[in-house]
């Protein structure tokens, strides 16, 4: 079995789609199949519905990034120690340095949600999720931008994001959104109510996104500020903006004139997004308008 | 017969045994399909460098019993997978040695040829389905490479996939 190679290992992974019981135990044969199951299966892609498996899953990468610290500090603590004292001494010392350890920063790294588990693991699992889908977790309410930042930091590959209906999800979290995910594609924010102007222009900064919902979000509509909508969408092909009656005219057009690729915009059926749908084809007759109810 | 029903091309297995079969049998691999279109009714045999004689000889038994299908429609690869069915036939044909098994499913990786390598590798998800790490790494011969510590902890850093 050892010879067949990983694209092969690859393809019969696939037949286990949703048995992770299966995949769990394919992971834990040996290091070639972890690799393979880990990376294109198990930590694929994180969709949610319990929040306690949410907080489970973030727990996991908490931890792994706390064992990273860990471990590069207690490299360097050897080599100063060792530089410090010679080699004798480096046994004592080192325990030395472990009790004055617990009086260090590190109190401020509580797992909430979970209980701390006990193992060292520092494998890069958070490299691998390429889609966070938040759509339909449970209890969204207790979803804060620090739980969301912190795990964003480890996911630095992701490539879709699904915020649906995370209500509770500020500008603050969106400001940091395209340094902590630099490759994402595709972004909804569709129902994050409390989004405000300002976040049109953290979600321009996104390089390579093509396709975007900010269906009812009232209040990026409000106008204050002098913040114009006319950024540039370099990527952007796709974007929806659903049930927002108090869209301008103005700021949509903009976003749709500075998408080079933009190819469809997706309104819901009415009044306003019928009107909205007239103007965008004058102004942009390539782009194709679907209205949905 | 018509005439193009009669044409054959000659292939070579690495340990340098020719097959001589019909084109439409060497057809549904996909390379040798594409490489019969590109070059022309050859008279030359054609060296398959990663097939051996007692692979080819089994492989081409699955293509002659296929050779009237219909070649799969391109479409999404997932969910082929996941609704490929194994027939009796194929079942049959597919009691072999595990070795053999994995040469079949290299050689059909190798020739393109997309119902046999699925079929393949179903059949080794069917043997992996419902085993511990450890019957697996036995079904399979494989060394464990973790220490228990690892393997334990792998079980722990995954648990959440299980009730998501």
């Amino acid at each position: 079995m050892q010879e067949l190679p990983a694209e092969i290992l690859f393809m019969i992974f696939s037949h286990f789609s949703d048995l992770y019981s299966d995949l769990i135990s394919c992971a834990q044969v040996n290091r070639v199949w972890h690799a393979v199951v880990i990376k294109f299966y198990l930590w694929h892609t994180a969709r949610f519905y319990s929040f306690s498996t949410f907080m489970h899953f973030r727990d996991v990468l908490a931890r792994i990034k706390w064992n990273k610290r860990q471990r590069a500090r207690n490299n360097w603590r050897r080599i100063v120690m060792q530089s410090v004292n010679g080699n004798s001494k480096v046994n004592i010392d080192a325990t030395r340095a472990n009790e004055m350890e617990s009086e260090d920063d590190d109190s401020q790294w509580t797992f909430d949600g979970c209980n701390p588990t006990s193992f060292h693991s520092t494998f890069p699992y958070g490299a691998c999720v390429k889609v966070l889908d938040l759509s339909n977790l449970q209890s969204k309410n207790k979803l804060t931008d620090y739980m969301l930042d912190s795990l964003f930091e480890s996911l630095p590959n992701l490539i879709e994001l699904d915020l649906y209906n995370c209500y509770t999800v500020t500008d603050k979290l969106i400001k940091r959104l395209p340094s902590r995910c630099s490759k994402l594609r595709v972004l909804n924010v569709c129902g994050c109510s409390n989004l405000s102007r300002k976040c049109i222009k953290y979600i321009s900064r996104i390089l390579y996104l093509e396709r975007l919902n900010i269906g009812l979000c009232p209040l990026m509509w409000v106008e204050k500020l002098s913040i114009e909508f006319d950024y540039h969408w370099s990527e952007l092909v796709m974007f929806e903006l659903k049930n927002s009656p108090f869209a301008r005219e103005k700021d949509v057009l903009n976003i749709v004139i500075h998408s080079p690729k933009l190819k469809e915009v997706v309104l819901t059926m009415d009044i306003s997004g019928i009107s909205l749908a007239r103007e965008i084809k004058r102004a942009a007759p390539q782009v194709n308008v679907v209205l949905r109810r | 017969m018509s005439a193009s029903e009669a044409k054959k091309i000659t292939l070579k297995s690495c340990d340098d045994i020719e097959f001589k079969v019909d084109i439409r049998v060497a057809s549904r691999s996909i390379l040798l399909k594409n490489m019969i279109e590109d070059v022309g009714e050859t008279d030359q045999s054609i060296p398959l460098p990663n097939v051996n004689e007692r692979v080819l000889k089994k492989v081409l038994e699955w293509c002659e019993h296929h050779k009237d299908d219909p070649q799969p429609a391109i479409e999404d690869s997932d969910t082929r997978r996941r609704n490929t069915e194994i027939d009796d036939w194929n079942k049959k044909f597919l009691e072999v040695e595990q070795d053999m098994l994995f040469e079949i499913i290299l050689a059909a990786n190798y020739l393109d040829i997309k119902q046999l390598l699925d079929i393949g590798c179903k059949t080794v998800a069917n043997m992996i389905k419902g085993k511990t790490p450890e019957q697996i790494r036995e079904t399979f011969n494989i060394q464990n490479d973790f220490t228990p510590e690892e393997e334990e902890q792998i079980r722990k850093e995954n648990e959440w996939a299980e009730d998501r």
